[in-house]
Order: C-alpha cells, then structure tokens, then sequence
C-alpha cells in the first residue's frame, strides 16, 4: 500500500455562535496521495478555509492529529505543526497574505530565509525567477513593491511564494478568485501540472472550471 | 534580506512618531532630574543652623544655555562687574575645592598671575558655613597644625598651604612658607584657564556679607545681563539655601504638577505610538511565522526593536535634557532618589508595550482563531 501524503483523522472544530456552538468539522477525516487534487466546494460560510487552514497545520482545531509523510502531529502541539508545515506544506492563504510594503522577489523568497541552512542570494534569486516564470509572471520584475501589482497579479505572487520550497503537498484557497476565465483557466492548469507531476493538491474554490479538473471533490454543507 | 534589514522594516514603520515622543518625553524626564539633582547636592542638616552671615549667587538661566556661551566665561556679561568687586570687596572669596585648585595651581602659566584671596576648603559644602574671618593675606579652613603642603605648586617663592582639621583658622605668611597671596585680578585667569564654566564662577564665590549687601553687586551683574538681553538672573542668597530646597511655594507644587502630567501625557502617547507599531509588527510577524520564521527568533526581534524605539530615545532624551538644564540651576523639586525614574520609566513603558505584544504573538504562535 502506498502511504499517503496528508491524512488528516478526525478533526473536530466548533466555533461559538451567538448563545450556541457552531459545528464546522465533525470527525471529519480525509486521505491525499501524490499526485491527487482535491477540491473542496460549498457555500460561503461553510467551513472551506478553516478547513483548509487546519490541513495546512496553520489553525488547530479542537480534536484530531495530522499525519504528513508519516510524521503524526496532534492538533494541539504548535511545534509539530510548524515543522510538518514548513517542510512540507505550500499554503496560498484566501487573502494573499503578502507583505505589502516590500517587493514581488522579497515575498517570493520570504520561506526560503528562514531555511536553515539559508540559501545563498544568487539560489533565492533563481528559484524566484523560476516560481515566476511557473505561475506566468516571468516578465514582472522582482524589484516590484508588492503594492502596485494588480489582484490577479499579486494572488500568482502568492501561488509561486506558496511553491519556491517545492513542497509536497500545495494547499490553495481560492486560488483563481480575482482573476478572468482566461487566468483562471491557465492557473487551473498549472495546479493540475504540479498535481500530475507528484504534489498533492487541496483547493477550496467555488470555480466549475477548476472543480472539474479535481480527482476528486468534497462538498461541505 | 537579513533580520537586520527586517529589523530596519520593523523600526521604519513607527514612522518616526514613537521615537520623537520618547524623546519628548525623555526630555521632560531629564528636566526633572536636574531639578532633583540641585535639590539635594551637598546638602546637609549642620548648614542649617548657620547666620546668614555668608552669601552667594543663584544663577537663574531659564534658556539653560549650554555650550559656548557658558563655556566661556568671557561670554557672560556678568563676567566683568564680578571681577571688578572681587578686586574691590575684601569680603568677596573665591572658594575652589582642594583638587580644582591643585590642578590649578599646578598649571606654570599661573606663574604670571598676581594675587588672589582664595578660600580653600576639602569641600564646598563645609566651608560655605564659615566666613572668611578677616581682612588677612590668606584664608584657611582647618588649624594651623593640620597644615600641609600641597602637590608641586611652587610659583615663584610661593608656597602654598592647605589645612584639614575642622575649625577655621588663619594663618600669616612666614619666611619659610610664604603663602599664596594672588590679586583679584587673576580670578580671570584662574577661571578661565581650566575651562571652567562661566556659571560656575559666580557660584564659587562667596561674600562675607549679609544677601543684603551682596544684592548691590547682583543689581550690577543683572543690568549688564539685561543689557546683552540674556534673560540670565543673579539672585543673592544666603549661602546656606543654595544648599537646601526652596520651602515649598505654590509654584513648586504647581510645576511639580505640570511636570509629572506632561511625563504621563508623554507616556500616554507612547504608549499609543507603540500600539500602532505593534500592530504593524504583528501582521509582519503572523506572515513570517507562516513561511516558517521561528516563533523565538520573532520574539527576540520584537524585543530588539521596543529597545531600539523606545528604551533608548527615551534614555537618551533624557540624558540630553539632564545636560541641557543642569546648568539652568532651578530650584530642586524632588528628592536624589527620584533619579532612579528614567530608568523605572524606560522599564515600566517597555513592560506595558512589550507584555500585551508578546501575549499577542503566542496568540498568533498558538494558531487559535481563523485568518
Ligand atoms: N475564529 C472564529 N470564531 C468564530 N467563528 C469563526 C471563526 N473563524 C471562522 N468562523 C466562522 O466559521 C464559518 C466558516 O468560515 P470559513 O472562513 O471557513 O468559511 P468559507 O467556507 O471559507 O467561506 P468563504 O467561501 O466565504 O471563504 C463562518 O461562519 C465563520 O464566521
Ligand atoms: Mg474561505
């Protein structure tokens, strides 16, 4: 059997609402293996992101454990989670989540500065080039300041900072919103790129056109 | 980019605010202390009892003007009618500590000064208490056995003496030690060759005389400071309240007042300053920690940076403001012990900044919460 990349077993979230709970996630469990792209789709308001961010290590639910590539983290321990995340995960976070006073390049290369041990400038500089020519930003300059790109723009400079440390499994919310059919569609295509070339892809998206190209779909209520 | 580069991006974005009102507020802080440190120097309870019998100046510099002007005392304009009396008043003294004199007279050049009346004391606090006894060649303060030589300060066929005991004596010139006798004159040079500050001239003379009678010659010095439009004011005083705190006015408690609102304004504003650099920091930090900054590292640097922008403008406000009023020579407000608060401040402001980010950033650690 093969091992999967990411399964996640049981994750429960529930958020306070008013003078009652909320129930997001109800033992909610799932498997990705290399090579699989999951979408994930429902309403506004369902549950995507948080569940997406919990998959990502990045928010802890109040039960459940996370196993990456074989390391089992449980939920409530920060430290596991930080370390499955940034060796394995690429998140590209709803809202870009960029550094807005500084530039594309400085964003792009952000992950790769907290490796250790670091790469050198002329490696941060290739590897950026290169995540820029893969999300198709290969003519914007890495001087750019961050703030003058356009929303379609600065969401791919997200997708390639979510990408420079070639994680196994890509995690992406909403990757196409914000952009027109034709960038959608060419950035639909790159996620199903790395999804054949061996990443594990989850997406939440509310796109037919990228729900379709999904192996996979699980819808939220 | 390194982390000092970020560190850079951090301090930027107080956008100069949070360090100028630490300044500010470093600056008022210093004000204070220098009332403070005037208040209490030297002082001590045998002076209390004493006649006013004994006089001096309080210098009143309300634009505490340091640097040149009152580094040269030939600036000040009162400069000239003081060392007209000291060559005219037997009463006026001159009273150096014993190692300003030392190093004084130890200078050769002084070989071409001529007589001058000089009041030696182990310190300026003891001997303000004792009038000079008379209208003798020298003046000593201790008994004529406790005499001693001081250091190479053979200028000419002068020698000079220097007693230690505790009362007051006088002693003549013999032929084996003929003593010092330098006129008034030389005050000039004795001054103003050791870099001594023109304030600190006035303040080292005494006269054995009532304020009263001193008062003439202030009237002097104040018409030529008036003249050169300096604001600066000489006040006769008996010698033994230089020493002391003025008994408490209703204008001491009102600039105590105003001075402790503004430091809490001041804190206030930093405070708030610092709220808005934090939150910039935060969102910084959040993102950094996601691309897999280390929890640790982010602290440190928040840490750094808080020191950065607000530790060391505030100690450094506060040290320029000690200086830049120290020679102002206001009257003391707070006792010595209060010079402890720049530093209980800088500790205090770094607390209620530093504790409510850091529980912050264990929020953003402990990834609770959505977004
Ligand atoms: N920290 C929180 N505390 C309370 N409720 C929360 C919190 N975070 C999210 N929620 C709620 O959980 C629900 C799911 O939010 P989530 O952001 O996951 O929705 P979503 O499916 O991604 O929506 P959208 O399609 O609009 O992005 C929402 O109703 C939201 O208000
Ligand atoms: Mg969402």
């Amino acid at each position: 059997m093969i091992a999967p990349l990411l399964h996640a077993d049981r994750l429960t979230q529930v958020y306070p609402d008013g003078d009652g709970l909320r129930v997001i996630l109800d033992g909610f469990s799932l498997y990705l293996h290399r090579g699989e792209m999951i979408g994930v789709s429902g309403p506004s308001g369902t549950g995507k992101t948080t569940l997406l961010r919990i998959l990502a290590g990045l928010s802890a639910p109040q039960e459940g454990t996370l196993n990456v590539l074989g390391e089992r983290a449980h939920v409530g321990d920060p430290r596991a989670l930080a370390r499955i995340r940034n060796a394995h995960i690429g998140y590209l976070a709803q809202t870009g989540d960029l550094l807005n006073d500084e530039s594309v390049g400085a964003n792009i290369d952000l992950p790769l500065r907290f490796l250790r041990p670091a790469p050198s400038r002329a490696e941060r500089k290739g590897r950026t080039q290169r995540v820029l020519a893969v999300v198709g930003l290969g003519g914007l300059s890495p001087e750019r300041p961050v703030d003058t790109l356009s929303g379609g723009q600065r969401r791919r400079v997200a997708l390639a900072r979510a990408l420079i440390r070639e994680p196994d499994i890509l995690i992406a919310d909403e990757p196409t919103a914000s952009l027109d059919a034709e960038a959608a569609a060419a950035l639909a295509t790159l996620l199903r790129a790395r999804a054949d070339a061996g990443t594990g892809v989850i997406l939440a998206s509310h796109d037919l056109d990228v729900l379709d190209r999904c192996d996979r779909l699980i819808r939220l209520p | 980019m390194s982390s000092l580069t970020r560190l850079g991006r951090d301090l930027r974005g107080a956008t100069g605010w949070i360090i100028t009102s630490t300044v500010i507020l470093g600056l008022t802080a210093g004000l204070i202390a220098s009332f403070a440190t005037f208040a209490f120097s030297g002082s001590s309870d045998s002076v209390r009892d004493t006649a006013h019998n004994l006089s001096g100046f309080r210098v009143i510099d309300p634009q505490a003007r340091i640097g040149r002007d009152v580094r040269d005392a030939t600036r000040l304009p009162a400069t000239a009618p003081l060392l007209d009396a000291l060559g005219e008043r037997t009463d006026l003294s001159l009273v150096l500590g014993a190692d300003y004199l030392t190093q004084v007279l130890a200078n050769p050049t002084l070989a071409r000064v001529g007589a001058l009346r000089i009041l030696i004391s182990t310190g300026v606090a003891e001997a303000t208490d004792q009038a000079p006894p008379g209208d003798t060649e020298a003046l000593y303060w201790g008994s004529p056995a406790d005499l001693a030589r001081i250091g190479p300060t053979r200028l000419g066929t002068l020698t000079l003496l220097r007693g230690s005991g505790q009362a007051p004596a006088v002693v003549g010139a013999t032929a084996a030690d003929p003593v010092l006798w330098v006129s008034p004159a030389g005050a000039t040079a004795l001054t103003l060759m050791n870099g001594g500050r023109a304030d600190e001239l006035a303040r080292s003379i005494r006269c054995a005389c009532s304020p009263d009678t001193l008062g003439t010659l202030t009237a002097t010095m104040n018409t030529a400071e008036d003249q050169a439009h300096t604001g600066r004011r000489f006040e006769a005083v008996a010698a033994t309240s230089l020493q002391r705190s003025r008994s408490g006015a209703l204008s001491d408690a009102l600039a105590l007042g105003l001075t402790l609102t503004t430091l809490i304004m001041g804190s206030l504003v930093v405070v708030a300053a610092a709220r808005r650099l934090r939150e910039r920091m935060l969102a910084r930090c959040r993102i950094e920690f996601r691309q897999g900054a280390r929890a640790s590292a982010l602290r440190i640097r928040m840490q750094v940076t808080l020191t950065l922008g607000v530790d060391l403008p505030l100690l450094t406000g506060y040290t320029v403001g000690w200086l830049a009023y120290l020679p102002a020579d206001w009257p003391p407000l707070l006792p010595p012990s209060a010079l402890a608060a720049p530093v209980a401040v800088a500790l205090i402001l770094h607390l209620l900044i530093a504790v409510p980010f850091s529980r912050a950033l264990t929020r953003a650690f402990q990834l609770k919460g959505s977004s």
